[in-house]
Parts: structure tokens; C-alpha cells; sequence
């Protein structure tokens, strides 16, 4: 696969955020958001959203299950703006008002693709 | 059955009324009294069958789970023989008491204690035992593992910790369980868990499951808006149900929900897939199912959300129109539970509804952290002793059923007379 570049060639722009947020499990993307501040979260949406429409496009026709080197890294950064837009788009502020942290209400077992 | 619909439009609802019960404030000792801790281990929990989940989690031949119950401080082994049979053991060794199986899940014909080699077949038989001819007057077939009563209704798991139960599961069930027939369970054989251990008792989490009341108020931004509407606005239940110590509330969603315009990434996520529901990760084939059956949103309301049914004592079932999923209220202390929410989901191959359902994973981790991680803080309330009691409305219906029967269960000699 792509083992020289981190991210498919068009993607370069979202180079600095794959340490953070290309993360393996739904788990650990949603730790990742609860451990961000909101200049992080606000940061990694704003350059995710604005690749996303041809990110998945350059995902669509493939079997996720297949996935891996920088086809699946940039899949993880699309799930995990599904994290982070809880933050950006629910809540305003990086975790649910009123709610603990930290805390131990823990995703143990996700789903069998990408989970 | 005992079948209550409310006008939510009315000024009051009526459902509490209906279902026969009074409408005074109820006691908080339940939820911080050890001695009524006790009684409800006793009397409760050791006698009334329990749900341990779907038979598709143990699909195959060898398949076990291994379920720990603390409030016994108990593990029961749950296995699938051979045969296709489902059968639940003490986790226990014949030889000195020490537990057997140490994975949590896998699939196994034999399971070999540790201590001293002993040997089991996953039907319980003992079947090794290492220097068998040093021990005295030794009868192996007697040796087995120890059976835990169980049964399947409708592909879920019940065992019951009486060494003979007093009643069968399906007189337990009662009508609820005739009524409940014939649903199918999409995914059933695969799902996601959330899992926490919560320093409350196990009620305040469960009621904290069991009312619409609070969805407004603790969910505003994650559900709120799909549960009440301007027609609506405290997301008063549509009907609610009982049956001997079972009970369900059918509640309200808004048809009207759209994600809002800011909402850019689920307008993105949603935007390829077909759904009725945009809070589902599911199809609308299984949709379709649901509305047929006569005991899923049994008004058949165009504005239906989720069925929640709660088994008497410490499990739900939740249905709506995208998919299943279940709550288990596992009491560990008088002030701690271990609470285990599952989702089952169909798997996500293509980019499109893997996104939706990482969306959908998302948001739920929102809302049960809105839900439960209200519950200490409602236990350190209630424990403070600054109240005797809590009034409860009429749309906290199931909660004042719970309580009702957890009463009805602790003062009667007999399951058959709790039963009555």
C-alpha cells in the first residue's frame, strides 16, 4: 500500500492531525475528544469538514473491512469527526454540560469494522 | 394485561391511575437501606428469573460466556453443548471450590480448573480427574459441575439462582411473554457495550432509564428535540403497559426532527442513506418489521419513538423503529451497580454507513453519559437523609411499578404469591 506517505495524495493538509485523531478504536477516538481542548477540537473539524465530501468519495466502492495504510488513516480522521462534532455541533464546548470527567462509562466492545 | 393509552395533548395524563397504582409520594428507603438491600438480594434477586442476553451471543457449538453476578457473588457459566442446548453452571470446581473458567468468553468443549487439573465437558460432566484412584469411595458422575436453572424465551437467556425454581420462566413471563412472541431481533448476534460501574443503587440508574420526563431537561441538545416538540413539550409517554411485575412505555419522538442547519457533519453523515430515523443505525426493512408486530408501538402512533420495556427486576428492552438495544441493572452494593448498556448493530462495510454509524456511536456516548452520570450525584442526594420521599408524576409510571412489585416481592413467602 502507501507505506511513503501517511495520508492519500490530496489529503496533505490534514498531515498534522493524524497523530491525534487517525485512532484505531471508537473507543479511543471518543477518549481522544474527551481528552481535547476546544481549539483542538475546532481545528481538526474545521480542516476535516472541509475535505470530508472528497474524502469519502475516494472511500466509496471500497470494503472497510480491507482498509489499511493511508486509505485507513484517513477513514479513522473521518470517524473521529464524528466525535468531535458532538463538541462542535451539539454541545459547544468540548464534553456534554453537566456530565463527569473523568469518568469510567467506557465503550468495551465496538463494532467488528473499525471499531 | 393492563393496557393504559394517554392523550399527551390532554392537560394530565392518567396512566398511573390506569395501572392501579396510588399516587402518593413513595419511600427513598429502598435506595438507601442495607436491610432492604438484603431483603431485595434475598427475595428479589435469588428467586425471579434473570436475563442474561441473546442466545446468538453463543452461537455455535462451544461457545460460553461467563456472567458475574455480585449481588450473589456468584459467576455462572453459560455454555452451548453439542447438541445445540444452552446450559448455565456454577463457575465453581467439584474438587476445592475454585472457579474454573478465568476467560470471560471463547469456545471450548472441555474447561480445565487450574488448581489440580480437573476436567469438565461444557454439558458440566466431570470427565478428568488426575490420580482419580487416591481419592475414597470416589463417584465421578456425581462430580459435575453445579447446574443454575435455565431457560430461552424468544432467544433470550434466563437462569434463575433457586436450586428448583418455584415457578417456570413462562409462568414468570405471564402474559407479557405470549404478548412478546414472534419479534424479531435484527442483529442480534452482534453489538456494541457500554459498561460502568456507578457508585449508586441500582434502581436510581434503571428509573433513570424508565422516564421521558427528564429527556428536555438532561438532553437538550443530544436528543431533546427528538423526543418532545411544540405538540409535546415534556415528552409525555404515549401509552404504557403492565403485566404482573413486567411493564412497558411507548414513548413519544418529534416527527418533525431534521438536524439543524449548524449540524454539518450529520447532514454530511446522513446524507447518502434512507432512514426514518436519523438517531438509528439501522435499515428500513428492519423499521418495517417492528411497525407490524401489534406489541411494538402498540397505539401505532405516527409520532412513536422507542417501546421501553422493563422485566421485572434489572433488565430492559428497548425497541425503536432502528433497531434493539438493552439495559442490564446489575446490583453489586446497597450504593453501587454495575450497569451494561448493548447495541445491537449490523455491521458497517461501506464508507457511507460506517460513518453513520460512528455518528451514531458518538451521540449515544453522549447521551448515557448525560443519563448516568447523573445517578451519583442523585445517590449522594437521596443518601443525605433530606428526604423521606419522592413525588413522582404520572409519566414516572414505570418506576412507581418497579417499587410497587420490589415490595410485593420482599413481603411474600412464596413467587407464586408475588406473582398473584
Amino acid at each position: 500500500m502507501t507505506a511513503d506517505r501517511s495520508l492519500p495524495a490530496g489529503f496533505e493538509a490534514l498531515e498534522p492531525h493524524v497523530g491525534y485523531w487517525a485512532a484505531a478504536s471508537a473507543q479511543q477516538r471518543r477518549a481522544a475528544r474527551e481528552a481535547a481542548s476546544m481549539e483542538e477540537i475546532e481545528a481538526f473539524y474545521t480542516a476535516m469538514l472541509a475535505l470530508a465530501p472528497e474524502a469519502i468519495r475516494s472511500l466509496e466502492g471500497r470494503d472497510m473491512r480491507d482498509l489499511e495504510g493511508a486509505p485507513l488513516r484517513l477513514m479513522q480522521l473521518l470517524l473521529a469527526l464524528a466525535h468531535v462534532s458532538m463538541a462542535t455541533e451539539l454541545h459547544r464546548q468540548p464534553r456534554a454540560p453537566f456530565t463527569p470527567y473523568p469518568h469510567e462509562v467506557r465503550l468495551v466492545e465496538g463494532p467488528r469494522i473499525l471499531g | 394485561m393492563n393496557d393504559q393509552v394517554a392523550d399527551f395533548r390532554a392537560d394530565r395524563t392518567n396512566l398511573t391511575a390506569l395501572a392501579g397504582l396510588d399516587t402518593a409520594p413513595v419511600s427513598l428507603e429502598p435506595y438507601r437501606s442495607q436491610d432492604w438491600f438484603d431483603a431485595e438480594v434475598r427475595q428479589v434477586f435469588k428467586r425471579a428469573w434473570l436475563c442474561l442476553g441473546r442466545e446468538e451471543r453463543i452461537a455455535a457449538p462451544g461457545d460460553y460466556f461467563v456472567q458475574t453476578l455480585e449481588f450473589a457473588r456468584a459467576e455462572v457459566l453459560v455454555t452451548r453443548t453439542k447438541d445445540g442446548r444452552i446450559r448455565a453452571f456454577h463457575n465453581v470446581c467439584s474438587h476445592r471450590s475454585n472457579k474454573v473458567v478465568l476467560e470471560r468468553e471463547g469456545n471450548a468443549s472441555r474447561f480445565m480448573c487450574r488448581y489440580h487439573n480437573w476436567t469438565y465437558r461444557n454439558d458440566g460432566e466431570l470427565v478428568g480427574v488426575p490420580d482419580q484412584k487416591n481419592f475414597f469411595d470416589f463417584d465421578r458422575k456425581s462430580c459435575g459441575l453445579t447446574p443454575v436453572a435455565c431457560d430461552i424465551w424468544e432467544g433470550w437467556i434466563f437462569i434463575n439462582l433457586q436450586r428448583e425454581p418455584e415457578v417456570p420462566l413462562a409462568e414468570f413471563l405471564g402474559a407479557f411473554g405470549e404478548i412478546y412472541r414472534g419479534i424479531p431481533y435484527p442483529n442480534a448476534d452482534r453489538s456494541i457495550l457500554f459498561e460502568s460501574r456507578l457508585k449508586a443503587n441500582w434502581k436510581v440508574i434503571a428509573d433513570a432509564f424508565a422516564e421521558t420526563y427528564h429527556i428536555p431537561a438532561i438532553h437538550p441538545e443530544t436528543i431533546g428535540a427528538t423526543f418532545a416538540s411544540n405538540e409535546n413539550p415534556f415528552a409525555r409517554p404515549i401509552s404504557a403497559q403492565t403485566w404482573g411485575p413486567h411493564r412497558s412505555v411507548s414513548t413519544y419522538g418529534n416527527p418533525e426532527y431534521a438536524p439543524p442547519p449548524g449540524s454539518q457533519v450529520e447532514r454530511l453523515f446522513y446524507s447518502n442513506i434512507a432512514t426514518g430515523n436519523v438517531l438509528s443505525a439501522a435499515s428500513l426493512d428492519d423499521t418495517e418489521v417492528f411497525r407490524r408486530h401489534p406489541a411494538i408501538n402498540p397505539t401505532k402512533s405516527a409520532s412513536w419513538a422507542v417501546d421501553v420495556t422493563w422485566l421485572f427486576p434489572n433488565f430492559q428492552i428497548d425497541v425503536s423503529p432502528g433497531g434493539f438495544w438493552t439495559h442490564h441493572f446489575w446490583p453489586v452494593g446497597q450504593d453501587e451497580t454495575r450497569w451494561e448498556a448493548r447495541f445491537y448493530i449490523p455491521d458497517a462495510p461501506d464508507v457511507w454507513s460506517r460513518l453513520q454509524q460512528e455518528h451514531y456511536i458518538a451521540r449515544l456516548g453522549e447521551i448515557l453519559l448525560e443519563d448516568v452520570g447523573n445517578t451519583e450525584r442523585t445517590q449522594e442526594g437521596i443518601a443525605s437523609g433530606a428526604k423521606d420521599t419522592m413525588p413522582l408524576q404520572d409519566g414516572e409510571v414505570m418506576i412507581r411499578h418497579s417499587l410497587h412489585n420490589l415490595h410485593k416481592w420482599i413481603e411474600a413467602g412464596t413467587v407464586a404469591e408475588a406473582l398473584a
